[in-house]
């Protein structure tokens, strides 16, 4: 662990903790993408629901997270205890695994997999206030960048877990279910045992009030609208894929391996991203993150073949990087110690539910219009909220957010 | 750590180490065991098929050929199963030769289609996009088509479609039949959001029955391998599967408002006449014909981590449906030539 923050010269190494917790999250990514890729195998193959039936199911939860993220990040503040927190999401997630065992119907199903999400939600503001805790001020974001880069390749490795066991034994999902158990239950283990809980301060315990008054923080305030913006302007990877099916970059054989080339983007720009946004600005860095996903946008229409695809995914990618970590780095400074949890969470719960309204808006445009089109028309959305946050977030510099 | 290390920490470690490898070693012994037990095979080398009319399925008893193709004289369903060693997700068989959609070692294409001959072995492949739905075999060997639900990543869940293939045994397939003609009140309908699924053959020919959805209707249309056309004849049936004789199709009708629940319905295609069957459930399966007065389905019954279900039956006429195998699904019935090649 390190001695003095001052001291640490460039280049660095992160805190410990930081690494500690993004292996948690490599494990238990692991432990839920496994069960996530096969999923939908399960649901249509065993238990014969319709994909559609599926698709609502998993569409259902999506919102639900959102709310349980907030209270996660409340909770955090207001008990403070975000190990506590954090932990009883992991051990959440673990539970949802074992309740996939005797599942044998769609209810049972919807079950565990709320179970899951709402251990997914809980954990992940607590978490990053770990993290942000731990990390120095001027090294935020290449902390959360190895965070996010350790948790990225989790969410790479699950999937290929999964298939290479139902490879070994094909149709024994039960088994998939049990080894994904197992390594919740590691990562639940390692979190208990190498995450030290932050002693508690002793002060007013932190009310729903509080929560209010972080909207009167102008900076944090501007930071919000902007997520929102950005983020309901966003199309969703699942569809961008489908307009690189549409447009034959690709053929459905290469489907997963375009998740795998974004993840692979993802992880390897993490950090760079992150220590970029260090130094020039975390801001700067997210809104330069939507730019990425513009050209995204215009590569999947613009450049075919299989050229369009790899510079889409890479941008797709690149986009993950300046903005997932970088979020929560660009929001720790501006907020009071005692909220660094619910502000956290706010901001994310802004991204996940603008993602989410995007997603059904984009839904419908493309099924009223042809693929390139609705993409087009959603370029044109992602042109203008960025023309609206970039003098939101990026012109006042607010002397909390820069490190220099 | 900034606090001094207390003296039961090193205990603690050391505790919480040996539960961290229990748990390692029971995910390994999980997944030894589980490998040894899909290794087993059932029958090995040339399995004796059953004399005359044959009722082909998937057997779905809790054992180590969980999901094998199994065969058992349609005429005496009292009779051992007899299983043979393939493993398949989805099965249809003819006179002729089967079909068998099944799950591979390769994470890219996890699918594939294994083509069977009279005697029910695999006598070749064909890939497959997708998880396996439906499959089916003309009454000649001559064709087979296959319905998977494209969804690639479970990232993917915003959108899927399914796919629906027609191959030709020894020649140039047919291909994606969503890429046919859609003739929707005789004119040509453009729509991009078509979705085709549920192929049953017409006897001698190259004309098939199928769904089409499009605008959230679903169509029952009639196809034409030689012109590659779909024809719609009338709206909400889905799944249609053609009886022995040609005279009736049965099919899932919609009778939910804007959800997934069905009631099978039988159409007289000489009169035009739909009628529902007695069968009140709420049944997702194309159903087979036992003979030309009964239909078989497979109805889910949960257990074995959700994948056991059992075939039912149920008349045309007057009759509740019964129970006509248990644990199986995916049925179909075939009657290899007498004397001929199942011998």
């Amino acid at each position: 662990m390190y001695v003095s923050v001052r001291d640490i010269p460039r280049g660095a190494p992160v805190p410990r903790v930081v690494v500690v917790l993004g292996l948690v999250s490599l494990v238990t990514d692991i432990s839920s993408e496994m069960v996530t890729a096969i999923l939908p195998l399960f649901a249509t193959l065993a238990l014969g629901l319709t994909p559609l039936a599926y698709g609502m199911l998993d569409g259902l939860y999506q919102g639900a997270t959102v709310l349980v993220r907030l209270l996660g990040g409340f909770f955090a503040d207001r008990l403070r205890r975000p190990k506590l927190v954090a932990g009883a999401g992991y051990a959440l997630g673990a539970a949802a695994k074992l309740m996939l065992l005797p599942v044998a119907g769609a209810g049972a199903l919807s079950a565990a997999v709320a179970v899951d999400r709402a251990g997914k939600g809980l954990r992940t503001a607590p978490r990053d206030l770990l993290i942000a805790t731990a990390a120095p001020r001027d090294r935020l974001g290449r902390s959360f960048g190895v965070h996010r880069a350790l948790d990225a390749t989790g969410a790479l490795l699950g999937p290929v877990v999964a298939f290479g066991l139902l490879a070994l034994a094909p149709g024994d999902f039960d088994m998939v279910f049990v080894v994904s158990f197992c390594a919740a239950v590691l990562g639940v283990l390692l979190f208990l045992q190498r995450v030290p809980e932050r002693t508690p301060v002793p002060d007013r315990p932190v009310s729903p009030r509080d929560v209010v008054a972080l909207l009167r923080i102008g900076g944090f305030l501007r930071l919000l609208c902007a997520c929102a913006v950005l983020s309901a302007a966003t199309i969703g990877d699942g569809f961008l894929y489908l307009v690189l099916l549409n447009g034959e970059s690709v053929t459905t054989r290469w489907f997963p391996l375009l998740f795998v080339g974004t993840s692979l983007v993802y992880l390897a720009l993490a950090v760079p991203f992150g220590r970029l946004s260090d130094r020039h600005g975390r801001n700067r860095v997210f809104t330069a993150g939507y730019g990425l996903l513009l050209c995204a946008y215009l590569t999947a229409i613009l450049v075919g073949g299989f050229l369009g695809a790899v510079l889409c995914l890479t941008f797709l990618g690149a986009y993950y990087a300046a903005t997932d970590g970088v979020l929560p780095a660009a929001a720790t400074p501006m907020l009071p110690a005692e909220l660094t949890a619910t502000g956290i969470s706010v901001v994310q719960a802004a991204v996940a539910g603008g993602r989410a309204l995007g997603a059904v808006a984009f839904g419908a445009v493309w099924t009223v219009t042809e693929g390139a089109a609705a993409v087009w028309i959603f370029a044109a959305a992602l042109t203008a909220a960025l023309l609206t946050a970039v003098p939101m977030i990026t012109r006042a510099r607010d002397p909390r957010t820069e490190s220099r | 750590m900034t606090q001094p290390a207390p003296r039961g920490r090193d205990r603690r470690d050391r505790i919480v180490t040996v539960v961290a490898v229990l748990v390692a070693l029971v995910a390994v012994g999980y997944v030894t065991l589980s490998v040894l037990r899909t290794g087993a095979t059932g029958a090995e080398g040339d399995v004796e098929l059953p004399e005359g009319r044959q009722l082909v399925f998937r057997s779905l008893r809790p054992s180590p050929t969980f999901g094998h193709l199994a065969v058992l004289p349609a005429d005496d369903l009292r009779r051992e199963r007899v299983v043979l060693p393939t493993r398949c997700e989805r099965t249809a068989a003819s006179p002729a030769g089967g079909l068998c959609l099944r799950q591979t070692r390769d994470p890219l294409q996890p699918f594939a289609a294994t083509l069977l001959d009279e005697r029910l072995r695999p006598s070749g492949e064909a890939p497959v996009n997708g998880i396996p739905s439906r499959a089916r075999v003309s009454e000649d060997g001559r064709y087979y088509a296959t319905t998977t639900f494209v969804t690639g990543h479970s990232y993917l869940s915003d959108g899927f479609s399914t796919e629906t293939v027609i191959g030709r045994v020894g020649g140039d397939p047919v291909g994606d039949v969503e890429r046919f003609t859609f003739l929707l009140n005789g004119r040509p309908n453009e729509n991009v959001d078509r979705n085709v699924w549920g192929v049953t053959f017409v006897p001698g020919g190259e004309r098939f029955f199928a769904t089409v959805a499009t605008q959230d209707r679903r169509y029952l249309v009639e196809g034409d391998i030689g012109r590659r056309t779909l024809t719609a004849l009338r709206e909400n049936a889905e799944c249609p599967s053609l009886s022995p004789d040609g005279g009736h199709l049965v099919y899932k009708k919609r009778t939910g408002l804007n959800t997934d629940v069905w009631r099978f319905h039988v159409l007289d295609l000489a009169t035009g006449a739909e009628t529902p069957l007695a069968e009140t459930r709420s049944v997702d399966d194309q159903a087979a014909w036992l003979d030309d007065g009964h239909v078989m389905y497979a109805v889910p019954k949960g257990g074995a981590g959700g994948r056991a279900a059992d075939v039912w039956v149920v008349p045309l006429g007057a009759g509740a449906p019964r129970l006509l195998v248990q644990d199986a699904d995916s049925p179909t019935v075939r009657s290899p030539a007498p004397g001929g090649a199942s011998r």
